[in-house]
């Protein structure tokens, strides 16, 4: 049998028919104020209602206000860079020159990597820059094992999901 | 006794519900920021009063049905039309509110005990000794409103929810229980609690006006 | 002043070569300014997984998809036993979000960018959201690769410990 609390609800709601109906009524005899209490639920959904939210003020503001920071939250592509009127002159454009020489060579020999040959074992293991936790609740630790090459975030703080929970 | 009637006024369905929708969905889904922006134009009024209802406070309920729309936009790809997209949106304004909602009362360090008054309660009793009252004095509206206020900002966020949807707008137990992902008979035993505790809290002003 | 020019042009010549090694960043010769495009490069794709760990009396082996996982799963949480409970891989566009869902309830956002510095060995440096149902639990940026997973523990569940496994795959 379903609990008092779920069965006065359903009660009150008039949610409860035929035979659970009669049978409830009559463990209700016991409870003379049961009436009343029903009475008092029912003027109290009124008062709730009686009272809407006030309008949104300012709606159109709403909208915009949003777009923009749906704007600023959405990563863009790569806008393709405008073509410009010729800017450098000839002896700027040599200098860039040069200084692009030097850049591209030290820049090439320190930064772009080698291909990994197939045989290679990387060396390479996760790393995690910074972490954000979803909210205060949750707390989160970071911990690399250089035995297993594996990084681990531990989190913390989520509350715990029973068997009953549909994962899939 | 009979059978009584317990009518719930639920929200008009909106106007624009079906194809329309669905292909402003789509059409925000391939990354239109203007279609979002007229599924937007089309609950934000709802959505603001969901939240308010819940926050009691109109600054808030602003921040938390942007912050919803935003999560909304962030997720829209995951949208597959099993439901309508206002119930689909309906549930993350929800949790929005509700995380916003633990969050504060975390910050407070206060707890929300949804016991308190009801320690003495056994079903069927009478919910609050009866105040000494004025007879020729009645609470303005505003008064009123500011009770409700405080009432529920005395509910913890879930018995907060599960009034507001059921009271409010009217939605099914079953209902309820998918947007808060819970049993209904968890549903059915928060709204209990919860009309307990308001009951407590205001029945000297729903005797009064 | 013709020295200057010709340096110039070697300049440009030396990192338009450098574009036929598959991880070189490459500049486009037609404009004025320079835009940087990622050269084509093989598929890479981000692979995730969620694990559902116990230890029951009798464990058995984990499936196909975790076996490469499973040693170092053991290791590191202790658990005998790896459930495959769903999997997802997405491509790995360069700032282009995607949604890796190997779960109804686990899910994540992905946003990679190609990663230059020579450890990472041609990498990603991703910023990833991972959400339960609509709740989000963690935001991170980790710079992943080949060979070397990421693990983030989350919530136990009945009597285990669910694990989010992703992997960059080529």
């Amino acid at each position: 049998m379903k609990p008092f609390e779920e069965r006065f609800t359903a009660w009150v709601d008039g949610q409860l028919t035929g035979p659970d109906l009669a049978a409830f009524e009559k463990e209700l005899a016991s409870h003379p104020e049961a009436a009343a209490e029903r009475a008092e639920a029912r003027k109290l959904g009124d008062l709730l209602r009686e009272r809407p939210a006030p309008p949104l003020a300012n709606a159109d503001f709403f909208n915009h206000q949003l777009l923009q920071r749906i704007a600023a939250e959405t990563p863009r592509t790569a806008e393709p860079a405008k073509v410009r009127g010729w800017f450098w002159s000839l002896p700027r454009l040599a200098l860039a020159g040069a200084a692009c020489l030097l850049v591209a060579g030290g820049l090439f020999k320190t930064l772009i990597p080698a291909a990994v040959s197939p045989g290679e074992k990387s060396k390479y293991y996760a790393q995690v820059v910074e972490t954000w936790p979803g909210d205060e609740t949750i707390f989160a630790t970071t911990v690399y094992n250089p035995a297993d090459n594996v990084t681990v975030v531990w989190l913390d703080g989520l509350p715990y999901i029973p068997a009953t929970y549909a994962l899939k | 006794m009979s059978a009584p009637s317990n009518p719930l006024p639920k929200q008009a369905e909106p106007a624009a519900e079906g194809p329309d929708d669905l292909h402003l969905v789509a059409r925000s889904q391939a990354g239109d920021t203007a279609a979002f922006s007229e599924l937007v134009t089309r609950y934000r009024s709802r959505a603001f009063s969901m939240i308010y209802q819940m926050t009691r406070n109109e600054q808030d309920a602003w921040d938390l049905a942007q912050d919803g729309f935003v999560k909304a936009w962030k997720s829209i790809g995951r949208f597959r039309g099993q439901s309508s997209f206002y119930t689909w949106l309906y549930r993350i304004l929800m949790n929005v509110t509700i995380d916003s909602l633990r969050r504060k009362h975390i910050a407070s360090g206060t707890e929300f005990d949804d016991q308190i008054g009801l320690r003495q309660i056994e079903p069927g009793a009478p919910t609050a000794p009866r105040p000494e009252m004025q007879p020729a004095e009645r609470i303005s509206d505003k008064e009123v409103r500011q009770r409700i206020d405080e009432a529920i900002a005395k509910l913890s966020p879930e018995h907060r929810a599960a009034i507001v949807m059921r009271e409010i707008d009217g939605l099914e137990y079953s209902e309820i229980a998918e947007h808060m992902d819970c049993s209904i008979g968890t549903v059915m035993s928060r709204l209990f609690y919860a009309r307990k505790k308001l009951q407590a809290l205001l029945k000297d002003v729903y005797e009064t006006i | 002043m013709r020295l200057a020019a010709l340096l110039l042009v070697f300049a440009l010549a030396v990192l338009a070569f450098a574009a036929d090694t598959p991880t070189a960043i490459t500049t486009s010769t037609t404009s004025a300014v320079p835009v940087l495009r990622a050269a084509p490069a093989a598929v890479d794709k981000i692979w995730s997984a969620v694990v559902l760990a116990t230890n029951p009396p009798t464990p058995k082996d984990a499936p196909a998809e975790l076996r490469e996982f499973a040693p170092r799963l053991k290791r590191v949480f202790g658990y005998s036993q790896f459930d495959l409970v769903g999997s997802a891989a997405e491509k790995i566009d360069d700032r282009t979000e995607r949604w890796l869902v190997p779960s109804q309830s686990f899910w994540l956002s992905v946003k990679a960018r190609r990663a230059v510095s020579k450890e990472t060995r041609g990498g990603y440096l991703l910023n990833l959201e991972l959400f339960q149902d609509n709740r989000p639990l963690l935001e991170t940026e980790a710079k992943l690769a080949p060979g070397s997973p990421l693990f983030i523990r989350g919530p136990q569940y009945g009597n285990g410990q669910l694990i989010i496994v992703l992997q960059v795959q080529r």
